[in-house]
């Protein structure tokens, strides 16, 4: 899917710089600045919303938001666009 | 930019199920081979078998045969498109494929007693939970047996080097194409990385057109390489799976077709489902598109699946962690309260068509492709797209299948030519200013606009799924202006980079897949066209192939080796080989017209698989035959401790005598409708070349084919081929001449100097004819009346066409057994008189 609208939260507090979620996603959203061990969430509309992420997580720190509307079913059928 | 230069024995490009069991099976068979493991994302994160139904299919042996999951699956599900060879022998290693999971860290729920905790699925079928963490369990056991990842990396393409083969008959030379390695480039920081390397696999999953969301993160990029690099693609009309998915969450629906009502109220599911069926079929979505069209919609669903807990046992906390997630990310918007949702199909796709042998051999020499990137391509599975392909549980276990089967070919083809070669700089240039040219344009669209236009090309279910003439020529027509964009893509990093270089794929496997579509014109499995709506074996029991020859996609169409295989569709419609009209007018044409007697599957079954070298015998023991009693191998083929192959094969030829076996040595070399009707599917000619002794009436049967050579013409299952068949005295091949004296069978052999093969059919007499026990040894001269080794020490023949032959062997001789003593009543006058 592409173009969508789903959000990552990240609640940076939380987070022990384990960097599971960046091995974990398989869409290369999210990067790692390794200076800071902290991931950087570069490029969200490319997300399947798999919360492989957010179920790596020991933390907590990771919520994935998707947002459904955002994505198409691709049909001829203008309800179903 | 950073250039890094790397050279290894086994590259193998994916990192997921398919591309880590390669690699921890190849260090397994191989411990010193130096392998590479490219992923772009991480390895043991990357692919589809941890984000998706955490289960393996399971035979028990106990209860379920082999060959009849075979017959169901090709009559059911593959329609007789799927390779049955490469089907029954993943069936037949299931339990062998689940222990090795095993012993790599898997855990799999085991009952007290220690068996495995399995929930049957159907009559036939049954499944295993696996947790989804199982990638990462093999990835440690190839992180400890030394191979090296290199994960943020992306392929670019394949490195190819011409190679100068010699052919041995007729002797020539032939520049080859190799696969020696691939260009790939780090996602992070454009790092190219040029690897060498003597064998290359692709793991790379298969095409899903990014689009329903979550089910896998294939992007067709290894299809792509594979078709520029020159490799055949086949079956690229399989790739339009599609799914139910509920239209707020977009949350797939397995089984949802057995569950359909229209917008009236009306239960649907029996207007396309006569009975409950293993998966959704085409039919469900264009059940569902015909509701729609005639405005009855929505089409809803009653959920199936009770929703909490369902396989809860406590064995599977990381899948259960991932399903909860996804469930109640869905479950606000479906709503909780009813059990009732509105669905629409959604495009998965799945076309997976690199073209491979039994052995997971790509057609490029060096390149293997294993898992969902060749499971078309393989025709493992018939007129299904790939895993589950109508056959829920095989995706995890086919991809396994395939890397163990690859791991062993990659291991017996570690001698043969084509490894090593040097990587070519000039192409490596030319490569990597194509694969940054998007990086360097000021202007121009994006991937995503590329992709939007795909999707608008392949994602309507009434053009890629219930197609007709009309709307393939629409689809294509959108096709073709996504591909114009192809050379105006612009990438702003790395990232992007990646992203045009899987735009170019997607507009590839969508040309590849309306392209071949109109060449089907039939209906089969899963591939439906509204024109021509009924399955015709009569003209399409074939397989689609296509191939990049200096740019242009040429497209052709291979004849299935049906005959060869144990699960026949419709007799009338199996080819067999031409026959002229003299032919049609002779004496011998009522024996070739005759249903040909075909052989117990379970004798194919027996043969699908390799056997213990131990039980084999080599040709410095031939004599063993004349032993009373039946040797360890009597059935089978496998390599012999010194790399040497050898097949057995056991027949019983009822009310048959030796002298009318060596009759039909004698006799049919004189003519080619002789030959013919001994297996009309894939005898097509032979010609004697000794034909005065063949005709010399003075001469005994034996002594008028000894010394004789027969050039024959033949399908052993690999397309029809030219072979010259030497006959000899038996004492001329090293058997014993004193033993020869008392034997009241006959031992019809072959075998010289020149020859690779010793060939040997010892036939014996036994209670009510006579029983036949063939032996082919391969990789072995005559030289002095005694076998001769005659390949190299370290080297091993593939098994390939061993399996083949046997295949081959077991239907020949069955049939012949069949119509011997009625040939020879009818013939040995005129022959001998």
């Amino acid at each position: 899917m592409i173009r969508t609208n789903h959000r990552i939260e990240y609640d940076s507090a939380n987070c022990v710089g384990c960097k599971l979620c960046y091995k974990a996603c398989f869409v290369d959203v999210i990067r790692w600045d390794e200076e800071n061990k902290r991931p950087v969430f570069k490029y969200v509309s490319d997300c399947e919303h798999c919360f492989y992420c957010e179920a790596v997580c020991a933390k907590g720190a990771i919520k994935v938001i998707p947002d459904y509307t955002s994505e198409r079913m691709g049909q001829h059928f203008p309800q179903y666009a | 930019m950073k250039r890094e230069d790397i050279h290894c024995d086994v590259l193998i490009i994916g990192g997921g199920i398919g591309g880590l069991a390669c690699a921890a099976s190849v260090k397994e068979r191989m411990p010193d081979a130096e392998v590479i493991v490219v992923e772009k994302n991480f390895a043991g994160y990357a692919g589809k078998a941890n984000r998706g139904g955490g289960v393996l299919q399971y035979f028990d042996p106990n209860r379920v045969k082999a060959e009849d999951f075979l017959k169901f699956h090709v009559n059911e599900i593959g329609c007789y498109l799927g390779n049955q060879e490469l089907m029954l022998r993943y069936v037949n290693m299931n339990t062998e494929m689940i222990e090795k999971l095993e012993s790599w860290g898997v855990k799999l729920p085991r009952e007290e007693d220690g068996s495995f905790r399995v929930r049957p699925t159907g009559p036939m079928t049954a499944m295993i939970s696996v947790d989804l963490d199982l990638c990462l369990k093999i990835r440690r056991v190839c992180e400890k047996a030394g191979v090296r990842f290199l994960d943020k990396t992306v392929m670019a393409d394949l490195l190819t080097a011409k190679l100068t083969v010699k052919k041995p008959f007729p002797p020539s030379e032939e520049q080859i194409d190799v696969v020696n390695g691939a260009l790939c480039y780090s996602v992070l920081d454009g790092t190219t990385y040029v690897i060498g390397a003597r064998r290359v696999v692709l793991a790379t999953g298969g095409q899903n057109y990014r689009f329903a969301s979550m089910w896998s993160s294939g992007r067709g990029d290894g299809i792509a390489a594979a078709y520029r690099a020159g490799a055949k693609l086949r079956n690229v009309e399989f790739g339009n799976f599609a799914q139910l998915m509920r239209v707020r969450s977009h949350n797939e629906m397995i089984f949802a077709e057995n569950n359909m009502y229209n917008g009236k109220g009306e239960f649907i599911t029996p207007n396309f489902l006569s009975r409950r069926e293993t998966d959704i079929n085409s039919n469900a979505v264009r059940e569902w598109y015909k509701q729609m069209k005639a405005g009855n919609g929505p089409v809803t669903v009653l959920d199936p699946r009770t929703r909490k807990g369902s396989s809860d046992d406590g064995s599977y906390p990381y899948g259960k962690k991932f399903r909860e997630l996804n469930d109640s990310a869905a479950e606000k918007v479906d709503g909780v309260d009813g059990n009732s949702y509105e669905v629409c199909p959604m495009l998965i796709g799945e076309q997976s068509p690199i073209c491979t042998d039994t052995g997971m051999r790509a057609t490029l020499k060096g390149l293997y492709a294993i898992g969902d990137c060749s499971y078309s391509g393989s025709a493992a599975a018939g007129a299904v797209p790939a895993p589950p392909g109508r056959n829920r549980g095989s995706g995890i276990l086919n991809a396994v299948f395939a890397a163990m089967v690859c791991s062993e070919t990659i291991d017996n083809d570690a001698h043969m030519p084509g490894g090593a070669l040097p990587v070519n700089d000039d192409k490596v240039a030319k490569l990597t200013a194509d694969l940054l040219a998007p990086l360097e344009r000021k202007e121009g669209c994006t991937a995503e606009d590329v992709i939007e236009v795909v999707h608008q090309a392949i994602c309507p279910s009434d053009y890629s799924i219930i197609m007709t003439e009309e709307r393939i020529a629409e689809a294509l027509k959108i096709v073709m202006k996504a591909k114009e964009m192809v050379p105006a893509m612009k990438a702003n990093d790395w990232h992007e980079l990646m992203c045009c270089h899987e735009a170019e794929a997607m507009v590839l496997s969508a040309e590849l897949h309306y392209r071949a579509s109109s060449m089907r014109k039939e209906s089969r499995g899963w591939f439906l066209r509204e024109d021509y709506p009924e399955r015709d074996d009569a003209n399409w029991l074939k397989w689609i192939d296509v191939v990049n020859k200096d740019g242009e996609m040429t497209f052709s169409t291979t004849r299935l080796p049906v005959e060869t295989w144990p699960v026949k569709p419709d007799k009338s419609v199996i080819p067999t080989v031409p026959v002229t009209e003299e032919e049609k007018a002779g004496p011998l044409y009522k024996y070739f017209t005759r249903t040909m007697v075909e052989a117990d599957p379970a004798l194919y079954s027996a043969a699908s698989m390799p056997c213990d070298p131990a039980k084999a015998i080599s040709p410095l023991e031939m004599n063993k035959l004349f032993d009373e009693g039946y040797l360890d191998m009597e059935l089978g083929y496998c390599n012999l401790p010194d790399g040497t192959a050898v097949l057995a094969n056991k027949t019983f030829f009822p009310n048959c005598t030796p002298e009318m076996f060596d009759f039909w040595f004698a006799w049919h070399g004189v003519e080619g409708m002789r030959y013919k009707i001994w297996n009309p599917q894939q005898h097509y000619n032979v010609q004697t070349m000794n034909m005065d002794k063949a005709m010399d009436k003075s001469l005994s049967l034996k002594e008028r084919y000894w010394d004789t050579a027969h050039d024959v013409y033949e399908d052993c299952g690999e397309g029809p081929q030219r072979i010259f068949i030497n006959f000899r005295n038996p004492v001329d091949i090293g058997f014993d001449p004193e033993k020869l004296k008392d034997f009241k069978g006959t031992i019809v052999c072959a075998g010289n100097e020149r020859s690779p093969t010793i060939m040997c059919h010892f036939m014996r007499p036994v209670e009510g004819g006579c029983e036949l026990r063939s032996r082919f040894w391969m990789g072995w001269h005559v030289i002095d009346g005694k076998p001769v080794k005659m390949i190299p020490d370290g080297v091993r023949l593939p098994l390939d066409g061993v399996k083949s032959l046997l295949t081959h062997n077991i239907k020949e001789f069955t049939n012949l057994a069949a119509i011997l003593p009625e040939v020879y009543s009818e013939f040995i006058g005129e022959f001998t008189r």
